[in-house]
């Protein structure tokens, strides 16, 4: 499982491990990947595919940035660049599958789902939030995850919503309050 | 709700620690939202794909998406996809084979004599003919491929690695 906290590149950082990506710096690339990678995933799920294709998206997704490590102008924004790459892979994959496979008319699942083993292992408040997390709205469900489970830098998690800045923290604040109201009274 | 001070900072939300403990319990609850290790690890691999010494030529043109932007009508047409680096460009045809499916391809301008044919990691040779066209099998599930372009005491050119 992916460590907990901040992803360790911050905001202002990103350009220059961009740069130092682009100059042959292997850590500086792994770097980016812990950043970004779940951010690419989470599209990959949203857009309904099965983990094996979000999977293919991120694998997809990352060989284009690959291509253009040196030609990222705005790496402020490489967060909204990946989004948007990441939702035409999710396309493509979705579309490769479906032509593999023309009996299935849907692709399978359209949420994270853990395996049998991780749902038995699961504690009560665990379920609890997540059951919670599903009847918020998607604004803020679509925000506390790439803020607080993504834990994308703020900047970045700006330019894939396509809001201000500043709007994050206060947003962040409402939208806990009102997971805080969806769980049950009185949690231990 | 009051708002914290700075929202613009980017890590630490200096705010209520019950929220800061909530949103550690939320991150946990939603682990799985996040991108699994072997996941990253692939992406974190595909690094070696800039330090090749090769110039890589990108994805230009895949009939599975691009046909379908245009709204041609690409009924049970082949699988075709392009990549161009400088002024080469090296078309690729999936088709039906004998036993599974046939890569077909052709480098414009027909500069090579080899290619090199990389399937899921195992790489083979295949021989270029006079108008730059190669081919080779692939197996019918869904394979990881990039083709190199040999030439003997030139800077070669390699495609990126598609899943066809």
């Amino acid at each position: 499982m992916v460590g907990e906290g901040r992803a360790r590149v911050e905001q202002g950082e990103v350009a220059d491990t961009v740069r130092r990506a682009a100059a042959g710096d292997e850590a500086a690339w792994a770097a980016l990947v812990d950043a970004f990678s779940s951010l690419v995933w989470s599209i990959g799920l949203r857009s309904g595919l099965s983990r094996a294709d979000a999977g293919e998206v991120v694998q997809a997704t990352f060989l284009r940035l690959v291509e253009k490590l040196d030609q990222v102008r705005e790496p402020e924004r490489l967060g909204g660049w990946l989004a948007t790459t990441a939702r035409r892979e999710a396309w493509r994959v979705s579309r490769q599958a479906a032509k593999e496979l023309p009996t299935e008319e849907e692709p399978d699942s359209d949420t994270p789902e853990p395996g049998p083993e991780e749902r038995a292992l699961e504690s009560d408040r665990a379920r609890v939030l997540r059951v919670a997390f599903g009847q918020l709205s998607d604004r803020c469900a679509r925000l506390l995850e790439l803020v607080v489970v993504l834990a994308l830098p703020y900047a970045q998690v700006a330019a894939v919503l396509d809001i201000p800045v500043g709007s994050i923290g206060p947003t962040r604040a409402r939208c806990l309050a009102r997971l805080r109201a969806l769980l049950p009274d009185d949690e231990p | 709700m009051s708002e914290p001070g700075n929202p613009a900072v980017g890590s630490g939300d200096a705010a209520d620690p019950a929220d800061e403990a909530l949103a550690l319990e939320l991150a946990a609850a939603l682990a799985d939202h996040r991108a699994p290790s072997d996941v990253t690890a692939a992406a974190k691999a595909l690094f070696t794909w800039r330090t090749v010494d090769a110039e890589l030529a990108a994805l230009v043109f895949d009939s599975l998406v691009d046909e379908e932007e245009l709204q041609v009508r690409s009924v049970a047409g082949p699988r075709t996809v392009a990549f161009a680096a400088g002024d080469t460009e090296i078309e690729i045809e999936i088709v039906p084979g004998a036993e599974g499916r046939r890569l077909v391809g052709q480098t414009v301008p027909a500069a090579a004599a080899e290619v090199e044919i990389s399937v899921d990691g195992r790489s083979s040779t295949a021989v270029v003919d006079q108008l730059g066209r190669f081919s080779a099998d692939l197996p019918v599930t869904r394979v990881r491929v990039a083709v190199g372009l040999v030439r003997a005491g030139e800077r070669t050119v390699r495609t990126a690695p598609i899943l066809l």
